[in-house]
């Protein structure tokens, strides 16, 4: 069950916020109950059996969690990461392992088929987080079903935010849940919002990108001109895409009283790779720099390392991902581009005649097209069919591709480029970083949500339009539900 | 919070549940609006998926005939309900009868059941038709906006009643279309090379007593029965040359899956209608090929089929 399906928008989500409703008008801790009793339903809609699998990750994690808390014991915590990581090796890396192996060595061995328990990249990463804050006491102690619900909570299980404890637990543990008028008008809009972005546009993208890939999957070349154009649309279906399933699970959360962090804050308006880090996916980025790049020593030990770090933490990052080298790749590319951006940042430009006004001019294309050439091991993975979309990327053709697409293309390219971004229409920036919007003050003042009855009908058209768009065709499935 | 509120006010700004009560109300009340225009000008609807699901939910009659395209021939007797249709599949058969009981009720029911509805190519969800067809109708009444194609066909009626240029072309395209006919070469080999052609497409699966459209099949059945419905089971003819081949091809399962039908029937006490238990032997000129009827055909197959499944009633 997808946020973009008929069954989540009109079943479960509305009769999810009836129950927590009643229920909280019985109880504070009844309405928690019905909360986590939703999502595991959410969970096991999707494949019943793995249910046991996010059962037992809870409960073995909140177990010791609560013993590292009080007794830290490094070779424990060593060992539950090690069991964290066994589990996900084994459900997402085995065939690969074994597809490795026995490529290195010529032989054809049967893979391993086994199912990947959705979200399984997630939930434990956000549970390593919370064993490893635990044993440094960087967090506090909680009753089971606060924790149970910070793991569980459906809008954020399949595709994030990547929460820590210290986010939300607080929240659920001193009654802050509940519905409250003015936090369900800004979720349910900013939530319509995000619908709107997957089904409207995201899915718009992919009928362009999708039949480019393909054909060069299937041997074909399909010139540069055909490639180019396929090639952004996946750049601008990625992002529609998965900021999207945020913006949505953003606005669900505080339609039940959660707030949960922002995740991306229109990535491709970076004017470096450092940057671009900053703002896409940025609930991953920070779980990476906190839990894997500081530890393995971060920049402390003097450049060379700081590289070497960077590039390990990429290369695993872009594993990640998906369990295939292609992923590597994609990965080792931002860490080579972050390790280029750093070391630029230590050249003086001023002292070069020019130098500082090339930065300024080249930095923010050259940051784009270094992304979006990342995007094609990552989408074209299957069969290393990524260097035969790079040849066509530079092979001169006649084929063209259709005006509507490049039309299409050009108007999602404005809109990441030029216009503000759900976090600025919804006020959603904490304040401190406020002055950071990109786009104009007066644009940003006018597109600025307010709770205004013009406002609910526009967001009810757009509701409307979406549920319609749902009924009539098969919505596809989220990018991130994959990893 | 009276100063909260005056400032409010002065922004022009409403309550929270002022502004979620606008968002629902207004956006059920467009769906709702929807479903009523869809309901109104159904008729309208031009669209082949469409108006099946419409006359599966809604065309009046409570005997009704299924199976694939080997039932079509039979045409609209009277008093039935034909919902055969060209690759229709057991799992959506199944599906349309479950809809159709709910909604409209049957009183009989004549089902294909030849050893062809085991194929490969009949093991699915969807086949014939679009998908989540009938699986979204949750309701007691049917609800047209549930229905993919209802809804996608009825907004493309609208968008080409207003632009009724591309509307007229688009029949007279369709006029052309339908006159052209298919041309075969009808030499014995041509015959029995294409026989054989069919028997290999339409072997049943290796495993067809334990296929999902086997499964399908017989939980219809039952819960029909249940139900009360007469529930009769026919096996289409096929041409002589179609069972020589099926009997003598290697690999074959055309008979021991007509065997295995047949007995699942008679354990579950089942009407079960064998093409050789016909009084007429059908000769090739009431067929159209290997193993379709044509029109004659159909006519002559349907009175015996009607006879022999419900003498008794």
């Amino acid at each position: 069950m997808v946020f973009s399906s008929f069954e989540f928008l009109l079943f479960f989500l509305p009769l999810t916020i009836l129950a927590f409703w009643l229920a909280g008008k019985v109880s504070y801790r009844l309405s928690i109950i019905v909360l986590i009793v939703a999502s595991f339903f959410f969970y096991g809609y999707f494949r019943v059996d793995y249910i046991l699998i996010l059962l037992g990750s809870i409960v073995g994690n909140f177990l010791v969690g609560q013993y590292l808390y009080r007794n830290p014991n490094r070779p424990v915590l060593i060992a539950t990461v090690g069991a964290n990581l066994a589990a996900l090796v084994y459900y997402k890396y085995s065939a690969l392992a074994v597809w490795t192996v026995a490529w290195s060595v010529g032989a054809q061995w049967p893979l391993p088929e086994i199912l990947l328990p959705l979200a399984i990249s997630f939930f434990t990463f956000q549970q390593i987080a919370f064993v490893v804050d635990s044993y440094h006491r960087t967090t506090e102690r909680n009753g089971f079903l606060d924790y149970a619900l910070f793991v569980s909570f459906f809008p954020q299980l399949i595709a994030g935010p990547i929460v820590r404890q210290q986010e939300v637990v607080p929240d659920i543990r001193d009654g802050r849940l509940g519905i409250k008028a003015s936090n369900f008008a800004l979720g349910l809009s900013i939530f319509v919002a995000g619908l709107a972005k997957k089904v409207v546009f995201a899915d718009q993208f992919a009928t362009i990108a999708d039949p480019a890939f393909d054909a060069v999957f299937l041997g074909q070349n399909i010139g540069a001109a055909v490639a180019w154009t396929g090639l952004l649309a996946y750049s601008l279906q990625i992002y529609f895409d998965f900021s999207a399933y945020s913006d949505m699970a953003i606005g669900i959360g505080l339609v039940f009283g959660l707030h949960l962090p922002l995740n991306f804050d229109s990535p491709y308006k970076s004017r470096s790779i450092v940057e671009f880090w900053r703002r896409w996916h940025m609930t991953l980025s920070r779980f990476l720099r906190d839990y894997l790049y500081i530890p393995l020593g971060g920049s402390r030990k003097g450049p060379k390392r700081r590289y070497a770090n960077l590039m390990i933490t990429m290369l695993l990052g872009g594993l990640w991902h998906g369990a295939g080298w292609a992923f590597m790749l994609w990965g080792g590319l931002h860490g080579m581009y972050l390790i280029i951006n750093h070391a630029a940042e230590r050249v003086r430009w001023e002292r070069v005649p020019g130098g500082r006004t090339a930065v300024t001019l080249l930095a923010w294309p050259v940051t784009f097209l270094a992304v979006i050439l990342a995007w094609v091991p990552f989408r074209a993975f299957e069969g290393a069919s990524f260097v035969d979309y790079y040849a066509s990327m530079l092979t001169p053709s006649g084929n063209l591709p259709p005006a509507t697409d490049v039309g299409i293309v050009l108007i999602g390219l404005f809109v990441s480029f030029f216009m503000p971004n759900v976090a600025d229409i919804f006020g959603l920036r904490p304040a401190a970083a406020g002055a950071a919007a990109d786009t104009g003050r007066g644009l940003v003042e006018s597109l600025h949500w307010r709770r205004k009855p013009a406002v609910a009908a526009i967001v009810s058209v757009l509701l409307f339009v979406c549920i319609v768009t749902v009924l009539k065709g098969r919505p596809y499935e989220f990018i991130y539900f994959q990893f | 919070m009276s100063s909260s509120t005056s400032s409010s006010d002065a922004a022009g700004l409403t309550s929270g549940k002022v502004f979620v009560a606008i968002v629902v109300v207004l956006a059920v009340g467009l769906l709702v609006a929807l479903e009523y225009g869809v309901r109104t000008f159904r008729s309208f609807i031009d669209d082949r998926d469409a108006n099946y699901v419409l006359r599966v939910l809604t065309e009046p009659g409570k005997n009704v005939i299924i199976g694939d395209s080997h039932l079509i021939p039979v045409g609209r007797p009277d008093g039935w309900v034909n919902f055969a249709r060209a690759g229709l599949a057991p799992p959506e058969g199944a599906r349309i009868l479950a809809a159709r009981h709910k909604f409209v009720g049957i009183d009989r029911v004549v089902i294909e059941s030849g050893p062809q509805i085991l194929m490969d190519a009949r093991q699915f969800e969807f086949r014939a038709l679009p998908p989540e067809t009938l699986t979204r109708q949750i309701f007691p009444e049917p609800v047209m906006i549930f229905e993919p194609s209802i809804l996608d066909a009825a907004l493309d009626t609208v968008v080409r009643e207003a632009t009724s240029v591309v509307s007229t072309a688009h029949a007279e395209g369709r006029k052309k279309k339908s006159g052209k006919k298919k041309k075969s070469a009808d030499t014995p080999e041509a015959r029995r090379a294409f026989a054989t052609g069919r028997v290999l497409k339409q072997n049943p699966a290796a495993d067809y007593d334990r296929s999902l459209a086997w499964h399908r099949h017989w939980d219809i059945v039952e819960a029909l029965t249940d139900a009360g419905v007469q529930v009769c089971l026919v096996q289409t003819p096929v041409m002589a040359g179609y069972l020589k081949t099926a009997g003598t091809l290697d690999g074959a399962l055309y008979f021991p899956a007509l065997a295995a039908l047949t007995a699942e029937a008679e354990r579950r006490n089942i009407r079960y209608i064998e093409a050789d238990e016909l009084a007429m032997v059908y000769p090739d000129k009431l067929f159209a090929n290997a193993d379709h009827l044509n029109r004659r055909g159909g006519e002559v197959f349907w009175k015996e089929v009607e006879a022999a499944c419900f003498a008794e009633s």
